[in-house]
């Protein structure tokens, strides 16, 4: 990152930690056999992927052979979801229940089934805080649902949703439940086997490892089809090299992470919320808080300030924030999570989302609530001093 | 003699089930031993060769079971 930025979006990307960023470096260098090749080099690149799956897996409870390497949360979402309702076929389920506020990786491959007749879709409303109602799930599973996918933590506003419970109403009508805990891996502690989850998306970049490696939790007995064909790889889950270098680097970030750090992050956010409340007595947050609030979210608008004015603003001054998740800032649409908790196109045009990670403190925070006060000053909408 | 620890590998593919192994060795305190299931042909010759280079561990054990399909080798961690 260049020196002096406040960099407020590591729900986006976290940055590579520089001691994940050495074991990348490092492992590429060193490691450079293909890990599937049996010659000692080879041998010497699987023992660094079998390291780095042991590391992962401890995180969340599971056996090292329950998780399949991916290039990222993308694909274990699209694998997830067109894997389970492929392998459901058989038995007749036809039917995907997601709720209306996932990421675009879990609700357009649900969608592009729907689309050719492939998947019933059903798509679960939220409250206002952005949470899925128990009874709204149990309403909408049948013996025809396949797969129940439903994010643990938000990437937009941060709500965590009642996992537990959402794994039981899926689990009574029969069917598989799968969760994208990208926003949640480490943050939230994690027992999957505990929480009854069939399947769980992990990322590597929004952890402080490096992009373009994640994984796929599928449950040991679980039969999923693959997304990947070839050479069969991943006891034939998902062929394609496996990229040493991402996976030895995702498992050192992981290996870097402590539990109080995520402590630390959620007193800056709450510390951030209350500055921010003290600064602009309109301010609106959205989501939950507390505890059921992802950790270093932080989601709000200046009513009637445009979120992407107060972006440019803020970018002009290095300090970067999102106005929506970073996946479809760019598409300038509404956010669909905003509108699915209840906010009106004006109101989720206003929206800022600031995300904490493991390099900021308490002082880009103070920048971020002075310049914000200086921007809406300068635009004569705060009129305190 | 009882080993400290055992790995079953059968079905999992070279050179994941020497990892795996070499994974497991390391949590042994030196004199304890592991023993193994692999299968028989390429992953079993992999696996030695491998303990061969690897060092520091001697073969206690190899024999033939599950009907030749697979191997039991137990291995001491010497260093």
């Amino acid at each position: 990152m260049k020196p002096g930025v406040v960099y407020l979006d590591n729900s986006a990307s976290a940055p590579i930690d520089p001691s994940a960023a050495e074991t990348l470096r490092r492992t590429e260098l060193e490691l450079a056999a293909n890990p599937a090749s049996v010659h000692s080099g080879g041998v010497r690149a699987a023992l660094a992927v079998e390291r780095a799956r042991t590391q992962i897996a401890s995180r969340i409870g599971c056996a090292a052979d329950e998780l399949v390497f991916t290039s990222g949360g993308t694909e274990s979402n699209n694998w997830a979801i067109k894997g389970a309702l492929w392998a459901a076929a058989e038995s007749g389920r036809d039917e995907i229940v997601i709720s209306s506020v996932e990421h675009p990786s879990v609700l357009e491959p649900a969608r592009w089934l729907a689309a050719r007749k492939l998947a019933r879709l059903i798509i679960l409303p939220v409250t206002g805080e952005g949470l899925v109602s128990i009874e709204e799930a149990r309403k909408a599973v049948s013996p025809r649902t396949a797969l129940v996918s439903v994010m643990h933590a938000n990437n937009e506003v941060g709500s965590i949703q009642p996992l537990a419970e959402l794994c039981r109403v899926a689990r009574d009508a029969g069917a598989l439940f799968h969760t994208d805990a990208c926003q949640s891996f480490l943050r939230e502690d994690i027992d999957v086997h505990a929480l009854g989850a069939d399947l769980m998306t992990l990322n590597s970049h929004k952890i402080h490892g490096p992009k373009g490696v994640g994984a796929l939790f599928v449950r040991r007995g679980l039969k999923i089809e693959p997304l990947q064909h070839g050479g069969g790889h991943e006891n034939g889950l998902r062929s394609g090299t496996l990229n040493t270098a991402g996976i030895a680097a995702f498992g050192e970030a992981v290996s870097l992470f402590r539990r109080e750090e995520s402590r630390r992050i959620a007193a800056l956010r709450d510390r951030l919320i209350l500055a921010l409340t003290e600064a602009f007595p309109a301010l609106v947050i959205h989501g939950p808080v507390g505890r059921r609030r992802q950790a270093g979210n932080v989601n709000f608008r200046i009513p009637g300030f445009q979120g992407r004015r107060l972006f440019d603003e803020l970018n002009r001054r290095d300090i970067l924030v999102s106005t929506s998740s970073a996946c479809h800032s760019a598409r300038n649409t509404p956010s669909h999570v905003l509108k699915a908790m209840g906010a009106s196109d004006e109101e989720a045009h206003e929206s800022i989302r600031v995300s904490l990670g493991r390099f900021n403190s308490e002082r880009d925070l103070d920048a971020l609530v002075e310049a914000l006060l200086e921007i809406t000053r300068e635009e004569g909408l705060h009129d305190s001093d | 003699m009882t080993p400290t620890d055992r790995l079953d590998l059968t079905g999992i593919p070279c050179p994941k089930n020497t990892a795996m192994a070499l994974i497991r060795l390391e949590l042994l305190d030196v004199g304890e031993s592991l023993e193994i299931i692999v299968d028989d042909g390429e992953p079993v010759r992999n696996l030695l060769a491998s303990f061969e280079l690897e060092g520091g561990l001697t073969i206690l054990e190899r024999a033939r079971g599950q009907g030749g399909s697979a191997w039991k080798i137990t291995v001491r961690k010497e260093t």
